[in-house]
């Protein structure tokens, strides 16, 4: 729905990184650089950003009354 | 005993420690993980949500930003977290008194609302009433409104400890380990640079005359070398009285802090021991 605050398995505040992440990652640059860049080192952080889809920019819609 | 500093950076230390017992070490890694106190969000009062994210949903994510507690760990130490605790536990067993309540927490608000476009809410938009306690980072997305969507919130932060749960947790990463030593049989080596190959530290370097060890620290002792090499002239072992203790913050306190604290706790609770054993001296042995 919306990338979760923290790493599920060790707690690292990913969230503040999403942003930048996915920005640069639209203007085509390559996820594994990026993270890097952005000092995520553990593959558990890493996965939590590379398989997040933000649904909740659709979702949203369907509650408006 | 000699302790050094392999690393630091704003949000990790990495200490090189010698003559220190592991279980010490060990010690003082779980205290920063589960005793270490900082603040967070401990209650919400939902007055309103009509975004999409269901209000347990909001209130968690909120529990789940790290705000600064450098100050706060002084500042709101009384009462002990273990009677804030018993505050907020939903069974209720002896209560402290409200004025005691109010002195451990804090009150933070969120309000937004999209009028006519797509709004992101940040941690940033956090208002706190206390100018110490605040979200470490202002860019974490809380939840993304639709226009005529609003939330307004009053958020009740609180020291705690990893104990209780883990958004306490100072650390996000608290571990210890080994340092090795890396031993080449030279007369069966035949610097065939396998052992080079496969070494995923890039630990080891080929010279005309032998392996070198270029950084044993960076050694995690995975033993791949030893598989690799094909005459049995590799050895890796752990040294027995040197370790390093890796420490990552989740931004709460700093990474000395949380070494320093944790350290705190565990004198502190063996000087209570200390004075109670001082406290038995003279007694008499009786019989049970
Ligand atoms: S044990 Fe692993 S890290 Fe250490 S030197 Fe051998 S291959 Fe490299
Ligand atoms: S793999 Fe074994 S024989 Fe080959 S260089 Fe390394 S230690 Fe020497
Ligand atoms: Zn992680």
């Amino acid at each position: 729905m919306i990338i979760p605050v923290r790493c599920f398995t060790c707690g690292y505040p990913i969230a503040a990184k999403w942003e930048e992440f996915i920005e640069r990652v639209k203007r085509g640059e390559d996820p594994k650089k990026v993270l890097d860049d952005l000092g995520i080192k553990r593959y558990c952080c890493r996965r939590m950003l590379l398989s997040h889809v933000d649904l909740l920019r659709e979702a949203m819609y369907y509650t408006v009354r | 005993m000699n302790v050094s500093l392999r690393r630091i950076a704003d949000n990790a230390i990495e200490i090189l420690i010698q003559g220190l017992p592991l279980p010490i070490i060990n010690a003082i890694r779980r205290y920063a993980l589960a005793k270490v106190p900082t603040m967070a969000v401990d209650e919400v009062a939902i007055i309103a949500n009509t975004s999409a994210l269901f209000d347990e949903i909001l209130a968690h994510r909120l529990a789940m930003i790290p705000l600064y507690s450098e100050v706060a760990i002084r500042k709101y130490a009384e009462p002990p977290p273990e009677v804030c605790a018993k505050c907020t536990a939903s069974e209720a067993e002896e209560k402290p008194p409200a004025e005691v309540c109010k002195k451990c927490f804090v009150h933070l608000y969120l309000e937004a609302e999209a009028v006519d476009r797509e709004i992101v809410v940040y941690s940033g938009d956090i208002k706190s009433e206390d100018p110490d306690v605040y979200p470490v980072y202002n860019n974490i997305p809380i939840v993304i409104l639709a226009p005529g969507q609003k939330i307004l919130l009053e958020l009740r932060a609180r020291l705690g400890r990893g104990l209780e749960h883990a958004k306490w947790s100072p650390a996000t990463v608290a571990v210890s380990r080994y340092v090795a030593t890396i031993e080449v049989d030279k007369k069966r080596c035949n610097l065939c640079g396998k052992c080079v190959e496969v070494c995923p530290r890039k630990v080891l370097e080929l010279s005309n005359t032998e392996i070198k060890v270029r950084d044993i620290y960076e050694c995690i002792l995975c033993k791949q070398c030893i598989n690799a090499c094909p005459n049995k002239a590799i050895d890796v072992v752990p040294k027995s009285d040197e370790y390093i203790l890796y420490i990552e913050s989740s931004g709460a306190l700093k990474p000395a802090t949380i070494v320093r604290e944790a350290a705190n706790i565990l004198i502190s609770e063996l000087e209570e021991l200390l004075r109670k054993v001082v406290e038995w001296r003279g007694r008499k042995v009786t019989a049970q």
